[in-house]
């Protein structure tokens, strides 16, 4: 359409290809990396390849401190962890299964009491049904110690015997032992993580429960005098689980009716007669995604043996400690979560593999003259569409990945090594088309056909869905905030903030091509276009190197190796494609390309990575400590100020940070002089620890930073934990930190 | 266009039909003192079994799957063998019903059930293979194993565990009460069974 740059280029005797179109108008190039996206995407999913467990539950066990005292009372926990897609059960299995049983060998005196079970998932498979637990099941148990305590080291051994079940079943033994008041251990504090655990157990709630039996129904009356289950529950979420076995069947579906704060539940009846029992345990559960299920435990009494004053008060009652929230979240509003969207979506315009698409958007804008602003105008709206659906579409991903019970977050999809070697190659492909190695135009190993070049405009449709795609590495500030919020919200609400997301992103181009007046402000069209398209090609190459270095931290040298070969090929493709041959040649060129381009990216799933996230941690990094969960709850224990800072191999923004902000010699000092602990979380691959924390603070991305003053000397407390923004400069920390 | 709305039509049409069909009653209607649902199936030897040509006898249904641990335990000590000896050599018809579906576990041909039989030394009257769950969900069998036992009147008599010790530990039979026998004993002396329903443990029925 446009053919007014004479610049040519000779590769052997190929036709020498002009370079004047956009980098971008080829939607059947597209079409195939869309298509590569989708067939990796299914393996997004957490890859817990690197443990191979030899059970399928790895179980420990964790003191809540690790000195203990006479007449002294601490819980421990025990903590299962299973793999994926297998479950073990709670105290009432269901229809099939057994619950997990523990036994304690300890010294005399000792006293352990019962186990306070985690609110289980309904698990259904046909016509059974099931309770437990998917992941991690952490159950409590509390120790007294005797008044007079036994010198030195004290060993407490459990034996934990679970049926652990997938589509089979396997009996597993666990036999652990701990240790406490051991003299070569400093006293372990982990009461932050058990006080985590105790926000799982079913909490006991007070009220009038009672129940009755008719025509094989259960009818249960409830009125609970608690806040949390009266504002949550709905007919639509709250079930009951009985406790003992034949209460219900479990299978049938319960009626609930909420009327002013009383609970009526009807229920079909189990096996088990109602004259042998006495009151009726269970638990009022809201039902949740999977695994955050929340439990209310009541013990209800015969309805006709009820006498006047009917409020039981749970003998179970257990009390519960709330984690401390020694943090504050900022609550953000739909509003401004639309608007830092829309900010973020703008400045994602800036980033290094995406400036360069837009730039060669707006040069097309360039050579519209006034005549055309109409076409202009609708040029921008398929590109603004392109974009805004893109963005949905990516939205509606992550939304039902999140359903699926997969931790997510935007940036997530860069924890997959197999995408961000597609991503690599993409962006490899669109810096050699720039840099002019190629045009989209040749007919490119049979990919695309019949191209139709120029100014179509679903080729302004697809530019957008392009720049999205390119854009998916990237976070730009204000984006954290907004996507953590997206992502807790309903789905039209989190929907809305992607498409805010997407139109911030094509705003740029929406303005220009609507008003003529700013195109004026770019320089006339000119050689100097070509320049510029080439020079642009240097951002995109850089981004793609940064792309195979998150890939080395991952999947290790080997994989860098595959991805470079598939690189290799490419290049060789398109320069095969340059010669003239037809037929044969042809064929085998779109042979070796798709070849050799799915090779690496398939066996980089079966590439294991060779060195644990948290020791690379602490190699790239020059000072700081890994995090876990553990340490940081030592570290607040103490007096000094902490600061934590939660960052990961694919994030730019968290690099540009570390770079100019901390791992510089007067933040070095700074926090020399202030006694500051520091610690770095690598959220580069899947870390569950790194992303409850991230949650903790309503985000679920990185980067993070967070700063814990130091206890005050006279109220002996902390002051609350600070968020610091998401772009930091030295002087920021030295303001929160020097105060 | 006609055409793609009349399969979009055809497509939600179904929907309702698949929902329905979800929601019928899972729970099948046996239940203690009622009459047993009576079936006829072809057994592992290819001979026709019908529950009803064994009127006047005592019948026990076993559903069973021999890579499922709970039934291993009762395998491995001879326990379900010695049961299955007592109550056949008294006359009664003993019932192993495989109910897992084609591609699941446990799922066997019946040459391959054929020899599991003689591998475990069984003593069984007969072994159905219920690859459609027919007859497991018309019992509402939920664990391998999951025991009944149905009068000489058709009357069902018990339906539960093998023994009161939920585990998959061979150790735990040494001392545990046999349900099954003692249902059996309570039948055959005219005593109404003791202990009619309890609790069946073990591995779910691979539907």
């Amino acid at each position: 359409m446009h053919k007014m740059l004479s610049l040519r280029y000779k590769y052997g005797d190929s036709d020498s290809p002009e370079i004047n179109q956009e980098p971008v108008l080829n939607k059947n190039i597209l079409y195939f990396f869309i298509f590569l996206l989708s067939v990796t995407t299914p393996f997004v999913t957490p890859t817990y390849a690197d443990e191979e467990l030899e059970q399928y539950t790895q179980v420990r066990i964790i003191a809540e401190r690790t000195a203990i005292r006479p007449a002294d009372q601490i819980t421990l926990a025990i903590d299962i962890k299973l793999a994926p897609h297998w479950h073990v059960y709670w105290q009432n299995p269901g229809d099939s299964g057994l619950p997990v049983r523990i036994e304690w060998d300890a010294p005399e005196g000792f006293e352990i009491g019962e186990i306070k079970w985690p609110t289980p998932d309904k698990i259904s498979y046909d016509i059974l049904v099931n309770y437990g637990y998917y992941n991690q099941a952490v159950l409590l148990q509390t120790l007294k110690t005797p008044d007079i305590l036994p010198e030195g080291k004290i060993t407490l051994t459990a034996t934990i015997n679970l049926l652990v079940c997938n589509e089979i079943c396997i009996p597993e033994q666990s036999t652990i032992s701990i240790d406490l008041n051991a003299p070569e251990d400093l006293d372990t504090d982990n009461s932050a993580y058990i006080q985590e655990s105790y926000t799982k157990i079913a909490k006991p709630i007070n009220g009038a429960f009672l129940y009755s039996e008719a025509d094989k129904t259960l009818r249960l009356s409830l009125v609970p005098e608690d806040r949390t289950l009266l504002n949550e529950a709905t007919t639509e979420n709250l079930e009951f689980f009985p406790i003992d076995w034949g209460i219900i069947n479990h299978v049938a579906m319960p009626n609930v009716q909420i009327d002013d704060g009383k609970i009526t539940i009807l229920h079909e009846r189990g096996d088990q007669a109602f004259t042998d029992i006495k009151e009726l345990n269970g638990l009022l559960v809201i039902k949740g995604e999977q695994g955050n299920n929340k439990g209310f435990a009541i013990t209800a009494l015969p309805e006709e043996s009820a006498t006047a004053p009917v409020v039981t008060i749970n003998k179970n009652n257990i009390e519960i400690i709330e984690p401390v929230k020694n943090v504050q979240v900022k609550k953000i509003t739909w509003f401004s979560a639309l608007y830092l969207a829309l900010f973020g979506g703008l400045i994602l315009n800036l980033m290094p593999c995406v400036f360069p698409i837009l730039s060669m958007k707006a040069l097309s804008l360039v050579k519209m003259n006034d005549k055309e602003n109409k076409e202009a105008r609708t040029h921008g709206i398929a590109y603004t569409l392109g974009v805004v659906l893109s963005f949905l579409v990516i939205g509606g991903i992550l939304l039902v990945l999140k359903e699926a019970g997969t931790v997510v977050g935007w940036g997530f999809q860069l924890q997959n090594p197999m995408i961000v070697a597609v991503l690599a190659y993409l962006l490899f492909i669109i810096g050699l088309n720039l840099i002019g190695f190629f045009e989209f135009k040749s007919n490119f190993g049979n990919i695309g056909n019949k191209l139709t070049q120029g100014q179509s405009l679903s080729s302004s449709f697809f530019t957008g869905t392009l720049a999205t795609i390119v854009a998916t590495p990237c976070t730009a500030p204000f984006m954290g905030a907004a996507m953590g919020y997206a992502l807790t919200q309903p789905a039209i609400v989190s929907m809305s903030v992607f498409g805010a997301l997407g139109f911030g992103l094509a705003l740029p181009y929406l303005v220009l091509s609507y008003v003529p007046q700013f195109r004026r402000i770019l320089p006339k069209p000119g050689a100097w276009m070509n320049v510029f398209k080439q020079f642009l090609s240097f951002p995109i190459f850089a981004s793609s190197i940064w792309l195979i270095w998150v890939l080395s931290q991952q999947s290790g040298s080997y994989g860098v190796l595959l991805v470079l070969l598939g690189m290799l090929a490419i290049a060789f493709c398109v320069w095969l494609s340059h010669l003239k041959s037809k037929g044969i040649a042809r064929r085998l060129t779109s042979i070796l390309f798709v070849l050799f381009m799915f090779l690496p990216i398939f066996s980089l799933s079966y590439i294991k990575n060779t060195s644990d996230s948290n020791a690379s941690a602490q190699k790239s990094y020059s000072f700081g400590m890994p995090f876990s969960p553990e340490k940081l709850s030592i570290l607040l224990e103490g007096d000094d100020p902490i600061f934590v800072e939660m960052t990961a191999a694919w994030c730019i923004t968290c690099k540009v940070n570390h770079a100019i902000a901390i791992n510089t010699d007067a933040t070095k000092t700074l926090f020399k002089e202030n006694n500051v602990q520091y610690l770095i979380g690598d959220w580069t691959s899947h870390d569950d620890t790194i992303t409850q924390y991230l949650q903790a603070f309503g985000r679920n991305g990185v980067p993070i930073y967070v700063f814990y003053a130091k206890r005050d000397a006279h109220s002996g407390k902390r002051p609350e934990a600070k968020l610091l923004p998401q772009i930091i400069t030295t002087k920021t920390l030295q303001k929160t930190i020097g105060r | 266009m006609f055409k793609k709305i009349s399969y979009l039509t055809l497509a939600f049409a179904f929907i309702p039909l698949v929902l329905g069909w979800a929601s019928l009653p899972v729970h099948a209607s046996v239940e203690i003192g009622k009459i047993a649902p009576t079936f006829t199936a072809t057994d592992i030897h290819g001979n026709t079994f019908s529950l009803e040509d064994h009127k006047g006898k005592i019948i026990v249904l076993e559903w069973t799957n021999h890579l499922c641990p709970f039934v291993k335990k009762h395998y491995v000590t001879n326990n379900m063998q010695n049961t299955q000896k007592i109550a056949t050599d008294n006359g009664v018809i003993w019932v192993s019903i495989v109910s897992s579906a084609e591609g699941n576990l446990g799922h066997v041909s019946p040459e391959e059930a054929i020899e599991i039989e003689k591998q475990a030394n069984a003593h069984a009257t007969t072994r159905i293979l219920d690859p459609s769950g027919e007859i497991g969900r018309l019992y509402a069998a939920k664990t391998t194993p999951h025991m009944f036992i149905i009068s000489a009147e058709g009357k069902l008599a018990y339906a539960g565990a093998m023994d009161g010790r939920p585990s998959p530990n061979p150790a735990s039979i040494k001392g545990a009460t046999n349900l099954v026998l003692a249902a059996l004993d309570d039948l055959s002396t005219g005593r109404v069974v003791q202990i009619p329903r309890t609790a069946p443990y073990g591995c779910a029925v691979k539907y």
